[in-house]
């Protein structure tokens, strides 16, 4: 057994802090020195932005990419012949997508990561499956985008998939019925990205009284573009609890440059990493670390990507850690606070192609 | 098609079809170029920026001030419209949303030349701009109606409609942005006989010469640091005529000791002057930046605090490509030549503005006259970068905005 196999193979969140930061130096360092020695671009700029890296002694003085850097440039650690998936990420509406390249072995430590976490909400058995988007969504062309992605790799944990939402994201009340009607008095799996699950699925619920009391709900892809109708995580379970009965709503965030690297949400929504995973918070403008309890950029480092430099990526999330330890769970407790903001751009370039976009 | 703004000489919603037949009506009866009535009204205009005490918080505005003042509008007007011609009609300019003053120059220079003008302003509104609006009002109520109709300053969204009828009812539209938006709006139709100005995105430098450098004592370091802090950080160096390479000419060693006294003096003055990036433009920086660590040769990485980041180039690789990059915030790169004529070969069209110090009379005009040289439209000392030149990326403002005579003896 290698130590990442031990991180994949404990029962989730049951390691305390210190020990996990005592396992993912290691790995995390070896991580470093692979695609040093694999992806001559990432040498380059780790070598000259990080020059102490060899003697760090803390997951903090490890080096990082930002994710932004996926979006411009392609950087793998593989030859392209052993490029098995390309995911993107959707992309926000005139900005560009990011893309990864996974090979197989990378490919598959991801879905027996996810295997993990997830087995640990669904208790091993495959339930029935609602998906709250519409089938059209798994046929990407150009790459996998990240809705696809979470949704082809939670579906080997349901049986019975039911999309449904139709193409034009319209509810299928007919089908929606008819599954339900299927798996009266049984346990149910729904996995949805969350603005999907507001928008389209609860009015559904709200309309039809579907009784879906016996189902759990999954979420991600996180508030963004749930933020200007400025609802928040207790609204959201709150409202879905009301319209369906669904007691158990779980969020979880992750990102499409980072398959199997997800974080769960405990019952009062902070956000838990993996064993083989964990979280920095740094200030946005020093890049420094911050102590525990203040908001900065969120930093994702994860033993996953081999065949990608991903192992340690600065994202442009903000977010918080408000615990360590307690609140139920073993590890670092996440709060995401949403985009970090952008930068207002000055100057004669682009600025109307900005605006216009 | 979206609603205008008209902002001058009153705030008043209008259509499209009224601000031109205003822009009509006042081109109707053409002023002569360089003609007293706008002359005064310039002058009122400098009074205000230069008297106002808001307006002198801005440099930006007070750089306008002086150059709007009667002695340098007389020299201008002697300068650039004494030979015969006439005004070209209506011209309609669309300036860069966040350069926020560049409006009141162009203005000027159209109202100058005798003719109507169409501003397109940007959506976002800014204080400067905001500012200098309530300034050119204040102007435009000593003057004659006459000449408050002339300048029509209008505020709309990106709307092609607006801008094509706008456009079809001009004889000059001159537009500044990214190549995209450029290129975007240089499509949309013009009258046969009109003529289209654009100014797409530049790439500006600055060349230091290390051994001047270090004769120089630390306090005419500092002096000289000022003049440069301003080129660099002013529009957060992303204007296009803010300088992004730094160009050290001297041997190995000179050049190095040069650089490390230089850099952490440019970094304290940007800090004492409390130029200080926020989250969202430290972490564009810091995209830009290993995108530059990526693609470029780089020897030497450096961050001198939030303010400065250096990168040292072993060479210009990729140098061409990654000038499209769109970097700012205090990000410089930084290449070492023995002598400043060696820069002439590694220039291209995209280069507008080299900010030079530091140099003899023959070194600069070595750079200028070398047959390889194939960049920069501009060469000005360090702290004038940013001054507005109405011969603008090899342009002539005053010539375009009217129609000089041809003659033949």
């Amino acid at each position: 057994m290698t130590a990442l196999d031990d991180l994949l193979t404990a029962p989730p969140f049951s390691l305390p802090q210190k020990e996990k930061e005592h396992a993912l130096l290691p790995l995390l360092k070896e991580l470093t020195e692979h695609h040093r020695n694999t992806c001559a671009p990432y040498r380059r700029m780790i070598d000259l932005a990080f020059p102490q890296v060899a003697e760090a002694s803390t997951l903090a003085q490890l080096p990082y990419l930002p994710i932004s850097l996926f979006k411009f440039r392609r950087l793998r650690s593989i030859a392209e012949s052993d490029i098995r998936v390309t995911v993107t990420s959707s992309g926000t509406t005139g900005t560009e997508k990011s893309r990864i390249e996974l090979d197989a072995a990378t490919a598959k430590l991801s879905s027996r990561a996810l295997n993990l976490i997830i087995n640990s909400v669904t208790g091993a058995r495959r339930l029935p499956m609602l998906i709250v988007d519409c089938e059209a969504s798994i046929k990407g062309g150009d790459g996998m985008g990240a809705r696809a992605a979470a949704i082809l790799g939670l579906m080997p944990f349901g049986r019975d998939h039911c999309f449904a939402l139709r193409d034009n994201l319209g509810v299928d009340e007919d089908k929606i019925a008819a599954f339900l009607k299927r798996h009266e008095g049984q346990d149910i799996l729904i996995y949805g990205f969350t603005f999907l699950v507001w928008q389209h699925f609860i009015t559904a619920c709200e309309k039809n009284s579907y009784d879906f009391s016996r189902g759990t709900l999954l979420h991600s892809g996180g508030w963004k573009k749930l933020a200007e109708s400025a609802v928040d995580n207790n609204a959201f379970k709150a409202r879905l609890k009301k319209a369906a009965g669904i007691g158990c709503v779980m969020n979880f965030y992750g990102m499409a440059e980072l398959p199997g690297t997800i974080f769960l949400e405990n019952e009062n929504g902070l956000l838990y990493p993996p064993h083989f995973a964990d979280v920095i918070i740094r200030d946005p403008i020093t890049f420094q670390p911050l102590p525990h309890g203040q908001p900065g950029l969120v930093q994702i480092l994860t033993s996953l990507p081999r065949s990608y430099p991903g192992h340690s990526l600065l994202t442009e999330d903000m977010g918080v850690i408000e615990a360590t330890d307690s609140d139920g769970r073993y590890g670092h407790g996440l709060r995401i606070i949403g985009r970090a903001p952008r930068a207002e751009l000055r100057g004669c370039s682009d600025v109307i192609a900005r605006e216009a976009a | 098609m979206s609603a205008l703004l008209r902002l001058l000489p009153e705030k008043q919603d209008i259509s499209a079809e009224i601000a031109v037949s205003a822009a009509r009506a006042a081109a109707a009866q053409p002023l002569a170029p360089g003609s007293d009535d706008v002359k005064k009204y310039c002058g009122d205009l400098s009074a205000l920026l230069l008297g106002s005490a808001e307006a002198r918080s801005y440099p930006e505005l007070q750089a306008l001030g002086f150059w709007l003042r009667p002695a340098s509008v007389d020299s201008m007007v002697k300068k650039f419209l004494s030979s015969p011609r006439t005004a070209i009609g209506i011209a309609f300019h669309m300036p860069p949303s966040n350069v926020a003053t560049l409006f009141g120059y162009t203005s000027s220079i159209a109202l100058l030349c005798g003719n109507a003008v169409l501003v397109r302003l940007p959506s976002a509104e800014n204080p400067v701009q905001t500012l200098l609006v309530s300034l050119m009002q204040e102007a435009l109520a000593q003057n004659s109606r006459a000449l408050r109709e002339r300048l029509i300053l209008l505020r709309y969204g990106h709307d092609d409609a607006v801008t094509s009828e706008l456009s079809r009812a001009c004889q000059l539209r001159m537009v500044w942005g990214s190549d995209e938006t450029v290129e975007h709006i240089s499509a949309l139709p013009l009258p046969a006989a009109a003529r289209h100005v654009s100014f797409g995105d530049r790439y500006s430098a600055m060349a230091l010469k290390a051994a001047a450098w270090l004769r120089l004592n630390s306090e005419e370091r500092n002096d000289v640091i000022k003049q440069i802090f301003n080129d660099i950080y002013v529009f957060d160096q992303l204007a296009c005529a803010s300088p992004r390479l730094l160009v050290w000419v001297g041997d190995e060693k000179t050049a190095a000791q040069a650089a490390e006294d230089f850099y952490p003096r440019l970094a304290s003055c940007a800090k004492a002057r409390g130029y200080m990036p926020g989250a969202g433009e430290s972490i564009a920086k810091q995209n830009t930046n290993f995108l530059a660590l990526h693609d470029l040769a780089v020897a030497a990485y450096t961050n001198y605090g939030p303010q400065l980041t250096v990168l040292a180039l072993t060479g210009f690789e990729g140098l061409s490509t990654f000038k499209k990059v769109n970097y700012g915030y205090g990000t410089l790169l930084a290449v070492r030549l023995e002598t400043l004529a060696e820069f002439a070969p590694h220039t291209e069209a995209r280069d507008q503005t080299l900010s030079c110090w530091g140099f003899a009379e023959d070194e600069m005009q070595a750079f200028a006259g070398a047959g390889k040289r194939r960049g920069f439209d501009r060469m000005v000392a360090a702290g004038q970068a940013l001054t507005f030149d109405p011969v603008w990326d090899g342009c002539n403002l005053f010539d375009a905005m009217t129609r000089p005579i041809g003659k033949r003896p």
